[in-house]
């Protein structure tokens, strides 16, 4: 189960970061580190939901996840 | 010693068996419960049949009986085609009987005729009385109130390694369109007969061992005749079912069965097939969430960098306001100089009709500087001509 928790996790971040860069008050140059890490979380949940463990590992540890 | 009256055995039997025969002179319909059954290879089939108390299940009463080959190959393939099911231990017959007594084997029911429809009708009571009890035991909302994991992944199944339903749910989940990978594990059981309800427990039992490996335990029986299914509305199997640790997604029979398995379980699909697109189903609607986000995040960042554009021409509209209306000023100083620059120009006073006059080629604003016979040089709009002063006079 510890797996399916961490997706969800996961999909849970990916969902606040995406609500923090909606955010009309936060401008272009604020966001870039935000819209980096929430590619990589799309990627990772991507990865995840097709079953694809190799590249979740891999996704897992380049970003310390 | 005072002499007793007495008979003997033989004789004792054959009052009993004339008290019978005179109390049975007629066959009779009998309700029992089947207890065993044995066909001997001559073709005789040999029973034990019970009445159970329905309350405590203890028994109440017991007696052997036969079908005689004669009468066995005529009622075993008639109960089978009517039922689709052979009898078995476990099941609730109607029978006509004769009864019989014999002075070496005691009582017997010598079978000569069973009718099928009883055995549907009590099963479908059981049935109904399974689903009253379970109600009043709180079992029906247990395994669906357990959280089902958002990608249930890792599936032990509870099926028969030969039956056609986990083979199709097996083929159906590997070749899904999108490439989802699911790790199927299966605990072989016995899917259907007497046998079949302690055969899915004992697997069940083996899935609740390992628990932590799974997301989910599935139930998977495909396609047969209703009396095949009768095992999927045994109480124990179903209160296993409600109790057990995981979620169990049943998919037992034909799109019209429902059994009571399936109205214990946490959730309930017609067939594997559909069970196999129900799972498919919830990790397409995971990746369309994700796919949803993406877009969000897309829409947003795009609406941002759209936003600080819209920034940037405003500020470059003003700037070239700016210069333009400081354009427009300097051109209207100039303009203001200029006017003012004709005003005393001398070349204006000429052009409006006036004179100018030189003395010594110098500009001579005054009378007082002139003098009788003094030369001068008068300046038109057109041209210049020489004079001579005769006379002065002041102003």
């Amino acid at each position: 189960m510890e797996k399916q928790k961490k997706y969800e996790e996961v999909f849970a971040e990916l969902e606040a970061l995406v609500g923090k860069i909606e955010d009309p008050e936060r401008d272009l140059s604020a966001i870039g580190a935000d819209v980096k890490k929430a590619m990589d979380l799309i990627a990772w949940c991507r990865d995840y939901i097709r079953g694809n463990e190799a590249k979740i590992e891999k996704l897992m540890k380049e970003e310390d996840l | 010693m005072e002499t007793m009256e007495s008979i003997g055995l033989v004789a004792l039997q054959e009052r009993v068996k004339g008290a019978l025969e005179d109390a049975f002179t007629e066959t009779v319909w009998l309700r029992a419960e089947i207890s065993e059954l044995k066909q001997n290879p001559t073709g005789h089939c040999y029973l034990t049949l019970v009445e159970k108390d329905p309350r405590s299940n203890a028994l109440l009463a017991r007696a052997s009986a036969v079908a005689w080959a004669s009468s066995w190959r005529l009622l075993k393939p008639y109960f089978q085609a009517q039922t689709g099911r052979d009898l078995e231990p476990g099941m609730a017959v109607l029978v006509r009987v004769q009864v019989s007594y014999s002075a070496l084997y005691g009582l017997s029911l010598v079978i000569y005729d069973i009718d099928p429809s009883f055995t549907v009708g009590e099963l479908e009571l059981q049935r109904q009385r399974t689903i009253a009890r379970l109600q009043e035991e709180g079992m029906f909302e247990m395994n669906a109130q357990l959280p089902l994991a958002t990608l249930p992944r890792r599936l032990a199944v509870v099926s028969s390694a030969t039956a056609a339903g986990y083979r199709d749910f097996c083929r159906h989940l590997a070749e899904n369109e999108y490439g989802f990978r699911f790790s199927v594990r299966l605990f072989q059981a016995v899917m259907q007969g007497a046998e079949a309800p302690a055969s899915i427990i004992a697997a069940l039992d083996a899935v609740a061992a390992e628990a932590g490996a799974f997301d989910a335990v599935l139930l998977l029986r495909g396609g047969g005749g209703a009396m095949d299914l009768v095992c999927f509305d045994d109480y124990d199997l179903a209160v296993n079912v409600a109790q057990f640790p995981l979620p169990v997604l049943t998919a037992i029979g034909h799109d019209h069965d429902f059994h009571v398995a399936d109205m214990v379980a946490h959730t309930h699909v017609k067939t594997p097939t559909a069970l196999a697109d129900w799972l498919i189903e919830r990790f397409a609607a995971e990746l369309w969430q994700v796919d949803l986000l993406q877009q969000r995040l897309h829409l947003a960042v795009r609406a941002k960098a759209e936003a600080e554009r819209g920034v940037l021409d405003s500020l470059r509209l003003r700037v070239a306001h700016a210069v333009a209306r400081r354009h427009a000023d300097a051109l209207h100083a100039l303009d203001v100089l200029e006017r003012r620059l004709d005003a005393v120009n001398p070349r204006s006073a000429l052009d409006r009709g006036f004179l100018i006059a030189l003395k010594d080629g110098r500009r001579a604003a005054s009378a007082s500087r002139f003098a009788p016979g003094d030369r001068l040089t008068l300046m038109f709009r057109d041209g210049t001509l020489d004079a001579e002063v005769k006379s002065v006079k002041k102003a």
